[in-house]
């Protein structure tokens, strides 16, 4: 599973553990996702400019929406 | 979702004389479902004392306080309800005129004028606090001695 998984993009990985609660042990899905969460909190960015213009596209989709969203308040 | 606007942009130019801007930051976070989360927040450290607040204490329950309910509770065999109030911040009421710098997305002439209570501002977990009693009062509920 390790090994299908890092084929996949990392925010596609996280949605696959999210949506395979039944295939799975509990404790290894929350395991696993536990691992993913702890990456991608070391890949937050640190300014506004650097979620906007992310390097990554689907991070840099999902920062913009969050932003757009934000800025509406 | 309803989306409460807690603040609007206004020029620069009409910010009275001598208010000086409060400065923001951005605060990133993702959760485990893969939502991603931004949050423009005030720096209360570069609030002025009596210019951009004046008090900030909010009451908290005590401990013990908070044992004597819970056993009080239970001698009583009463029910207990628990709330958790999104953003509870953001709904707290200023008494300030509070004008935040956020140069990142507005540019230089432009600033934020508050509605609303941010995260980060010095006083408001004091406004929260008063708006919540305002409404636990307006429910019916009355505080103690202490409190009134």
């Amino acid at each position: 599973l390790k090994s299908k998984l890092s084929e996949f993009h990392i925010l596609d990985g996280l949605n696959y553990l999210n949506n395979v609660k039944n295939i799975m042990k509990k404790d290894t899905r929350s395991g696993l996702l536990r691992e993913y969460v702890q990456e991608l909190k070391g890949m937050l960015p640190n300014s506004y400019e650097e979620a906007w213009n992310h390097p990554d596209e689907k991070f840099r989709d999902r920062w913009r929406i969050t932003l757009r969203k934000e800025l509406r308040a | 979702v309803e989306i409460r606007k807690v603040c609007r942009v206004i020029k620069r130019a009409s910010i009275p004389k001598g208010r000086h801007l409060v400065r923001s930051t951005w605060i990133f976070g993702i959760k485990r479902s893969g939502l991603c989360k931004a949050r423009l927040v005030a720096c209360g450290y570069s609030q002025i004392p009596e210019v951009d607040f004046t008090e900030s204490f909010a009451l908290v329950i005590n401990d013990v306080s908070w044992r004597i309910l819970i056993i009080s509770m239970l001698v009583q065999k009463l029910e207990a309800k628990i709330i958790d109030v999104y953003t509870a911040f953001l709904y707290g009421d200023l008494y300030e005129d509070i004008y935040i710098k956020c140069s990142e997305v507005h540019g230089e002439d432009e600033a934020l004028h508050l509605i609303h209570a941010i995260y980060g501002l010095v006083q408001v977990a004091r406004q929260y606090y008063l708006k919540f009693i305002e409404n636990l009062r307006k429910m019916g509920f009355s505080g103690g001695y202490p409190d009134s």
